[in-house]
């Protein structure tokens, strides 16, 4: 396979230009200006991979927001530093020309090629809520990891199973890691994830020829260590208590928290607050609308999204936490009460009939 | 007669399966089956949730045509609880939703339906001086459309994105292309069947100008979606809220979600879908479309398009009190809404009706059959409106093949788990041709005095007939017309923009900043039941969502999508959708790689997660059901 | 005529007031965060304020102080039970035959059928101690998890980060830290009023045991041996 440096080579760059991207790609990764000869030296050597993108039960939003990276360019990424070699979305070929095409980037690469999954399979029915060539999804998943390096799991749907996989789910769509437990997955979530995340992380493990460092949840630690609660811009406003109490109040117009109107920023991790959308563009919170949470598992089931903390399920209706809980202190101070009243009758009983 | 399967079909959204019945003697499609293959329950989830929240879930129906789900979602949960959004708001979802018109007809064309026409191996042939040369034609000829394009802004410059067009250029992008397919590492372009002989019919120099073109907007795409970027926070996925949008506006601070700054910005970007439009997908489609049908007479692909088709209309100009009471219809700059029966005939001779409000919650008039639907109903024969469909599943499996390994489904029974929508039992095509038909059949019929986009999307089917030198009925229902159509519409949603854009800056400085009518925000100011209907121009096509809300859940949904229309299996009559209609109005030239069959379904953009997430909208016993993939 | 029984060690009292205290300033900061109830619409720019008034900033600072407090307190009332036989009431015995004569007779009691025999303290209070001190657990170990996630390399992160996964994520933590203060201040709610009555029917001086350590009975209490 080609390196890096023989592709941009023949592509007619200049070494002073390949100097410069390879500087300009070890800041996008958040590494030190010192790692540059060492980013350097890899894309000099390492030969560029052959990526297998497969599509369970989703809705394209990750190969969406794909092609939306800048830095990164997406025809630099898709021509020049790795092979996309299938993708339902992007591919010319279609039908068996496509399936013979995929199963012969396998064989070639056997051991070699990364797996990028974008949605989920589902298991109910024997799979057939998807349905690829004729046969389940499931069994392309299983059958395209066998011989994957690595396999990264695109967005909310194959890290954590994400809206068909939320209650009911009538498919029974679970992540990708229920199915594949003997490779490495990087979970790369959110719905979708930003741009620049999604080829970051190609960039690194076709870099550095590894899959980047993971949290204990199996995300990269580079993109998915923050809570954006932490890294928002909007954070001194919740610290100082100034918060928007409804959509399009005073507080809504001065940039104020969104705290109080259901913001998931507290418990969500991504990189929406440092990174932003668009190469630092916008983000939800920046246009005035809470974090939804989706970078996070069970998020769709975690609602109403307007609401700060999850309703206690009372048969018939959906109570705030704190309304049950100071219905509960009060009704235990009322029994309290009753059972002291009944306890002092009966000692002053007692005492009569003694 | 040779069956021919092409599963899965790639360049579209989702899963999708086509078998086709090829003459092999004369390449005409006998008879043709389309099957999307997946099915993911989204109707039967959002049950029983807030209203408030069902935006957000119905947008992860589409990730390619994202917002569009969310924006019927609000409409029809607005309709049923009476909410009537601020000025603002309604000019801020015009723009967030005119950005993806732009954004996904451009990625259509160029990603997911050029390749169809132009090949980069034909492109190696190309003399880079005589592309160069071919691009200044192109421009000049086909560039007058740009003449009469209102630009109510008026400032920009010059074109900041305009199509580079010297030798050297094309020189460096054949060389990039010589190397890739020397390296035998095709990637994207792999294993295609690029030795069909359609990819003789354009001269090589067309060939390497779309290539460069493909290229070149798959870089630019992302800027044209900025707008949703600024007022919904990213992209894909923006956000909205019940009763108007979430971007407050302040002139008076940074931190504001809209401010003079980030307005620049969303000006800024709706001048690059300007010059996207203007000067590179409309002279590329015409220069194209130009040979196809005046070249080679490949007039293929109208289908049902030529028969009857249908639209629901958008744009707003003003805010309106609900659709189901009539006011959306009647403030509506972009009148497509009705049905147009025999347009191939001239737009004389076709008919025309209406259907505007009342008639969107009217039992007779949009019904879902099931005759060839993995359902049953009581009758199979009756149609049912969506406020009343029952789904009881009934799967009856493949004609040969196995459960887990289909070989071809049977097309005589049931083959598909979408229900077919119809209109007065009758079915339609809808998309942009559909709209641009039912639009210039209005206006040249008389039916409605014009408004400015409604003039232009004549001026425009007039001009470009003009430039091919061909009446309307014969380029317009045709596979190169759908395509066409689809240009001719971007370029309309770009320069509406800027008429948006102007609005907004009116009302601005008319002292209203409002973005969000925040009086029925609290559930216990909703009545105890509700019913609401939101309909909207998706690019694919006419959308709508059909909702129930009880004591301040969701009690029934039920989207009826673009490609649930375009893509429904046979009704009791034996009426194919338009799909299947289009395929046997093809003819194809290797029956084995049926290119022209696949340039046909693509010119539709089908969105198959759109239309397969449908099913059930009471919930009985989905455990149960035997299901082996859905279908269109 | 009382029998004078010292149960309670200064060490395990001054813990008990501390306890109560950090427990008063975590529910109620712990709420206000929850649900913050009140704005300075009117005054300050949120950069200047910063941990300056009664702000989330400093209401925060203020929860996360208790929280240590709270930390180190809950430390220490495990360690003074390594030296005294008195400080380990908290252990339900329930392998014994006596823990489950005494919940009955308890239940007896509160339903008013018989007053159950003189006992230092009911195994139904043991049990619902017991279940008090995992609930503190439970509320230091997902406060901890939390707070030191805004470092997920950090020492609490390692600690206590867990929790959080284990518990379905970080919405689903605030969730069920949010529940169990509610539950511990329902404890709060039955353990004052218990108390009261203890003190009020059988006049042993529950409620004074807390301040100078003694309890009195008229028969020597059945569970005397905890304390001896």
């Amino acid at each position: 396979m080609e390196t890096f440096w023989e592709v941009f080579k023949r592509h007619g760059v200049s070494r002073r230009d390949f100097i410069k991207f390879a500087t300009t790609i070890t800041g996008l990764m958040g590494l030190a200006p010192s790692m540059v000869p060492q980013v350097v030296k890899a894309m000099e050597t390492k030969p560029r991979v052959p990526v297998i993108w497969i599509h369970g039960l989703e809705c394209t939003c990750c190969s969406e927001s794909f092609i939306r990276s800048a830095t990164p360019l997406a025809s630099d990424v898709v021509l020049t530093m790795i092979s996309l070699e299938y993708d339902d979305t992007l591919s010319a070929a279609a039908g068996e020309a496509i399936e013979k095409h995929r199963e012969k980037i396998m064989k070639e690469y056997w051991g070699n090629y990364i797996l990028a999954v974008e949605g989920n399979p589902p298991l109910g029915e024997d799979g057939m809520y998807c349905i690829i060539g004729g046969r389940p999804f499931v069994e392309i998943l299983k059958e395209s990891a066998e011989g994957a390096k690595a396999i990264i799991a695109w967005g909310s749907c194959a890290s954590w199973g994400c809206v068909q996989a939320a209650k009911p789910n009538p498919t029974n769509a679970v992540s990708i890691d229920k199915v594949i437990t003997d490779k490495p997955i990087i979970k790369v979530p959110g719905c979708p994830p930003i741009a620049e995340v999604m080829t970051g992380v190609i960039m690194y493990m076709v870099l550095f020829d590894r899959i980047p460092p993971l949290d204990s949840q199996g995300r990269p630690k580079m993109f998915y260590g923050n809570r954006i609660h932490d890294t928002c811009y909007r954070r001194s406003f919740f610290n100082a208590g100034q918060f928007v109490e409804q959509f399009d109040d005073e507080g809504a117009k001065k940039g104020w928290c969104l705290y109080k109107v259901g913001c998931r920023g507290p418990t969500t991790y991504n990189s929406c607050g440092n990174l932003r959308w668009y190469n630092g563009l916008s983000y939800p919170i920046q246009s005035g609308h809470g974090c939804i949470g989706c970078a996070e598992n069970n998020f769709w089931d975690n609602g109403p999204f307007y609401e700060r903390i999850g309703g206690i399920p009372v048969p018939g209706i959906e109570s705030k936490a704190d309304k049950v809980g100071a219905v509960a202190a009060a009704a235990a101070a009322g029994g309290a009460i009753l059972h002291g009243i009944a306890t002092k009758v009966r000692k002053s009983a007692n005492k009569e009939e003694e | 007669m040779k069956r021919v399967v092409v599963d899965p079909v790639t360049r579209i959204e989702g899963h999708l399966r086509i078998e086709i019945m090829v003459d092999e003697e004369t390449g005409r499609v006998k008879d043709a089956v389309s099957c999307g293959t997946m099915w993911r329950g989204i109707e039967l989830i959002v049950r029983n949730r807030d209203p408030r929240d069902v935006w957000a879930f119905t947008q992860r129906i589409c990730g390619v045509c994202t917002s569009i789900h969310a924006l019927a979602s609000l409409r029809a949960v607005e309709d049923a609880l009476g909410i009537t959004i601020p000025k603002n708001a309604n000019y801020i979802r015009n723009i967030m939703y005119g950005s993806l018109q732009v954004h996904d007809h451009v990625v259509h064309f160029y990603h997911l339906h050029a390749l169809d026409w132009v090949s980069p191996v034909e492109a190696l042939k190309a003399d880079p001086v005589q592309t160069a040369a071919l691009a200044n034609v192109i421009l000049e000829k086909y560039g007058v459309l740009n003449e009469f394009m209102p630009d109510f802004l008026g400032r920009r410059a010059y074109p900041k994105k305009f199509p580079k067009a010297t030798p050297g250029y094309f020189r460096e992008f054949q060389k990039k292309i010589k190397k890739l397919v020397e390296s035998g590492q095709l990637g994207i372009f792999a294993a295609h069947w690029w030795d069909h002989p359609d990819y003789q019919m354009l001269p090589p120099e067309v060939h390497l100008l779309a290539v460069a073109h493909y290229l070149n907007m798959l870089d630019v795409q992302r800027e044209l979606f900025i707008p949703q970027v600024i007022f919904g926070g990213k992209n894909p996925h923006p956000h909205y809220i019940v009763g108007g949008v979430n971007c407050s506006i302040s002139m008076d601070d940074m931190n504001a979600p809209v401010n003079m700054e980030r307005l620049a910005v969303v000006e800024d970007s709706i001048y690059t879908q300007v010059e996207s439009t203007d000067l590179f997908y409309i002279p590329d489609i015409l220069a194209i479309a130009d040979i196809y049908l005046n070249k080679h007479n490949w007039f293929y692909g109208g289908g049902l398009s030529k028969k009857r088709v249908i639209g629901y209309g958008d744009y707003p100009d003003e805010p309106y009190t609900g659709i189901t009471n009539g006011d959306y219809h009647k403030k509506l700059l972009w009148r497509s809404n009705g049905v147009v029966e025999d347009f191939y005939k001239g737009v004389d001779k076709a008919k025309f009706y209406n259907l505007e409000g009342k008639d969107f919650a009217d039992p007779e008039q949009i019904q879902e059959f099931v005759a060839h639907s993995w359902y049953k109903y009581p009758d199979e024969n009756k149609g049912l409106h969506p406020w009343d469909g029952i789904t009881e599943p009934n799967y009856t499996g493949p004609k040969e093949g196995t459960k887990t390994h289909w070989k071809y489904l049977d097309e005589e029974g049931k083959y598909s788990w979408i229900k077919a929508p119809r209109w007065r039992g009758r079915p339609c095509e809808v998309g942009p041709l559909a709209r641009y038909i039912i639009v210039y059949t209005k206006v040249k019929q008389g039916h409605i005095k014009p408004t400015w986009v409604e003039e232009l999307i004549v001026n425009q089917i007039d001009t470009v007939s003009k430039l091919l030198g061909l009446p309307p009925e014969k380029w317009l229902p045709t596979t190169v017309g759908r395509t066409i159509a689809r240009a001719l519409e971007a370029q309309m949603a770009a320069h509406a923009n800027l008429y948006w854009m102007k609005k907004l800056y009116d009302n601005l400085r008319a002292g209203d900043l409002s973005v969000a009518n925040m009086e029925k925000w609290d559930p216990s100011t909703w009545p105890k039941e509700a019913k609401g209907i939101g309909l909207t121009e998706a690019p694919r096509g006419s959308l709508g969502h059909w909702v129930i809300i009880k004591d301040g859940k969701v009690d029934n949904y039920q989207c009826v999508v673009p490609t649930t229309w375009n893509g429904s299996p046979k009704d009791p009559q034996g009426q194919h959708g338009a799909f299947e209609e289009c395929m046997m109005d093809t003819v194809v030239k290797v029956p084995e790689k049926p290119l022209e069959v696949l340039r046909g379904i693509h010119s539709f953009d089908p969105c198959l997660a759109c239309s397969t997430h449908l099913y059930n909208e009471k919930g009985e016993e989905i455990a149960n059901v035997r299901v082996q993939g859905a279908c269109i | 005529m009382f029998k004078r029984i010292y149960v309670f060690s200064a060490s395990l009292r001054i813990w008990h007031w501390i306890n109560f205290i950090t427990i008063m300033i975590l529910f109620f900061t712990g709420l206000y965060i929850g649900t913050p109830y009140f704005t300075t619409s009117v005054g300050y720019e949120a950069t200047y304020t910063y941990d300056k008034n009664l702000t989330m900033g400093f209401t925060r600072f203020l929860h996360f102080a208790a929280g240590y407090v709270l930390l180190f307190s809950f430390l220490f009332r495990i360690y003074i039970a390594f030296f005294r036989k008195g400080n380990r009431m908290f252990i339900p015995k329930f392998w014994t035959i006596e823990y489950w004569q005494g919940i009955k007779e308890t239940i007896q009691e509160y339903l008013f059928i018989k007053e159950h025999r003189p006992m230092i303290r009911n195994p139904l209070a043991r049990t619902a101690y017991f279940i008090v001190y995992l609930m503190i657990f439970f509320m230091i170990a997902t406060g901890f998890g939390m707070y030191g996630l805004s470092d997920p390399d950090g020492f609490w992160a390692s600690v206590f980060g867990w929790i959080v996964w284990s518990l379905g994520g970080e919405f689903e933590a605030h969730y069920w830290h949010h529940i169990v203060a509610w539950l511990i201040i329902l404890f709060f709610v039955l353990h004052v009023y218990f108390v009261s009555r203890e003190d009020f029917t059988h006049k042993n001086g529950e409620v004074s045991s807390m301040f100078n350590g003694v309890k009195f009975f008229k028969k020597e209490p059945v569970d005397i041996n905890d304390v001896k």
